[in-house]
């Protein structure tokens, strides 16, 4: 157990100088950006007293400071979860973009709830069946999921399900927003909560299409990486050891080939998480639904640093806490590290 | 294994092989090579007919595809047939800008981590960490908001965050080789060590490196096009014939005139489709003993 701890200590000290680097790198791109966010802040001034009321907003925003400064108070208030206001929006930047977090994970979450058990299914029968015709239908079908733009299937879902009259533009209907408590911020949580099930499934057909948009890559992926290093591993001694014994073709490949991948599809699933967070960005934007991406797009025409840093910060640190547990649980489930 | 499967054939005969077996390889390359002749039809139509072909016609705003527009025309009355071909040359620019450019990095950097061990490794391995974890899409944006939009920024931006990718298979795979005779002896012969990682580690590394390329290609043009959806989406009025940027432009106008977001879409798929049907048909052919041997067993 002890190298695996000294493991996961290293493995976090070292995610957590990625997120300190990444946070000097967006904060210097940002600060030497073009664009004079005072200005903004100031209401866009005109006139005699503009350079004035610039000045003014330059000292409440902190920009007469020296750079290393302006960097170290933006850390500190980054760890205690003071963001600033945002410039655009005049609200704080930390709960724009929790909530609009929330709505990206619930989406997110959804896709790739029902994406690993199909992705995981074509791949484990296409490697069974390797070299037949059903493997190669199936090969064919997962390159071109995982290579067609979700947010163009995202299109073409939305287009099709408009013109029948399903509801899926936005995340809930009009005339339900007002009675949603937020609670979680999930809003598939939220409604069963509060016992409205007539929101959820609101909420719940709103979420299937870009959902479903969504998971194309995850379930291509999976099932490409579990072909090929499902077919590696039934080629392995232990396998024709097991299936010399005239043990059953079930126990050979769930309970002994299969189980010796799980790591490896652990790391690689945590990869097409962060992944699919880019396309999910995309795809709700696509489906009008708030979130992450909505949020950028808007705050990138108002040169909005601190919304734009936030956003991204949050984006870089999903990236680093999936690729981190990911690596955690392969380090716990391999035996090799935690039987020493 | 790779190595061997390429020692035994050159690489026309293989290829040769690969087209005879592989159904899915004759369908990549050609549309590859369909997609190819647009580009070259896209860069040269503007030379034929003036820089005024694909803008806009008064009066023309929203026709839905006909005879005289193939592909209908967008909000400024603009050919999209024209504009989708000349982003098929746009497309393949800057696949092959990103893809050249952050192979070569990577190749080399993960060869020089690799060879020089010690603080160069661990300072490079830290590098190649941190480009993975950063989202290309943050840097496409510091670049958009630093220099400005444009083809070659986004490839940019792109080659910034797809290099460690290439350079940690690179580092791997020359790490795998370090240790072997040819390399120990040519650093006791005294080579200095630039001579060697181009002389002896690149050459032998540099297989498999392609391969992973090839196979990944798609991806870039789908990262490529994601980028500009966003970018474009945000923007109030689109010059630049870029598929990404017409199809995220576009999304404004889906109900109402499908066309304008829906056919420079499909463009986008089947670029990527056709590389990835020849990156995986190569990589099926290169590792035959995924074969289904075992099957005997049963």
């Amino acid at each position: 157990m002890g190298v695996t701890l000294s493991y996961v200590v290293k493995r976090i000290i070292f995610s957590i100088a990625i997120v300190l680097g990444i946070s000097i790198i967006t904060y210097v791109f940002i600060y030497l950006a073009p664009g004079d966010p005072a200005y903004v802040w100031a209401g866009r001034p005109r006139g005699p007293l503009a350079s004035e009321a610039i000045a003014k907003a330059r000292v409440e925003l902190g920009l007469d400071q020296p750079i290393y400064v302006q960097f170290l108070l933006h850390v500190l208030r980054f760890f205690s979860g003071n963001w600033g206001l945002s410039i655009r929006f005049k609200q704080s930047v930390f709960s724009l973009v929790m909530r609009n977090f929330a709505s990206t994970l619930e989406l997110l979450l959804v896709s790739f709830i029902t994406s690993i058990p199909v992705g995981l299914f074509l791949g484990i029968y296409s490697s069974l069946y390797r070299g037949s015709r059903v493997d190669a239908a199936i090969n064919s079908l997962s390159i071109v999921l995982s290579n067609t733009p979700r947010f163009w299937i995202g299109l073409a879902m939305l287009l099709a399900f408009t013109s029948l009259n399903v509801p899926t533009y936005g995340r809930i209907s009009d005339s339900f927003r007002g009675e949603l408590v937020e609670r979680v911020g999930l809003y598939l949580v939220d409604s069963l909560l509060q016992g409205r099930l007539d929101i959820f499934l609101d909420v719940f057909t709103r979420i299937i299409p870009p959902a479903l948009a969504l998971s194309l890559y995850p379930i291509g992926a999976i099932a490409r990486v579990t072909r090929i290093s499902l077919s590696e591993a039934l080629q392995e001694e232990f396998v024709r050891e097991a299936v010399s014994l005239g043990l059953p073709r079930k126990t050979v490949v769930y309970g002994y080939a299969l189980r010796g991948l799980i790591p490896s599809l652990v790391q690689a699933t945590g990869l097409f998480f962060s992944y699919s967070l880019i396309d999910a960005m995309a795809v709700e934007y696509v489906f009008g639904r708030e979130g992450l991406g909505s949020l950028l797009v808007k705050a990138i025409p108002a040169n909005d640093f601190p919304l734009i840093t936030a956003a991204l910060v949050i984006v870089t640190l999903v990236y680093v806490v999936t690729n981190t547990a990911a690596d955690i649980v392969q380090a716990l489930v391999n035996p090799r590290v935690t039987m020493q | 294994m790779i190595k061997g499967a390429l020692k035994s054939m050159s690489i026309q005969a293989f290829l040769i092989t690969v087209w005879r077996k592989r159904s899915a390889f004759r369908a990549g390359l050609i549309i590859t090579a369909a997609i190819l002749l647009a580009g070259i039809a896209g860069s040269l139509l503007p030379l034929i007919y003036g820089w005024d072909i694909g803008f806009r016609v008064v009066g023309e705003s929203f026709q839905s595809p006909s005879l005289r527009h193939v592909f209908g025309t967008d909000d400024l009355g603009r050919d999209m047939f024209t504009r989708v071909l000349m982003g098929a040359s746009r497309a393949l620019v800057q696949t092959t800008i990103v893809i050249i450019l952050s192979l070569s990095i990577g190749l080399f950097l993960g060869a020089v981590a690799a060879y020089y061990r010690g603080f160069v490794e661990r300072a490079l391995s830290y590098v190649t960490e941190l480009f993975l974890a950063i989202p290309s899409i943050l840097l496409a944006l510091v670049f958009i908001i630093l220099f400005g939009r444009g083809a070659l920024t986004v490839s940019l931006a792109l080659v910034v965050s797809w290099w460690s990718w290439y350079g940690r298979f690179a580092y791997l795979q020359a790490r795998a080789i370090r240790d072997l005779d040819f390399i120990v002896l040519a650093k006791h012969y005294g080579l200095p060590g630039t001579y060697i990682i181009l002389r002896h580690v690149l050459p032998n590394i540099m297989s498999p490196v392609f391969i992973q390329a090839l196979t990944d290609a798609g991806s870039v043009v789908i990262e490529l096009a994601t980028i500009n959806f966003l970018v474009g989406v945000g923007t109030t009025s689109i010059e630049e014939p870029d598929w990404g940027l017409m199809l995220g432009y576009g999304v404004r106008y889906m109900f109402n005139y499908w066309w304008i977001p829906f056919l420079p879409g499909l463009f986008i798929v089947l670029m990527a489709l056709g590389f990835a049907l020849i990156g995986d048909s190569i990589y099926e052919e290169m590792h035959p003993q995924l074969k289904r041997r075992w099957k005997l067993w049963f």
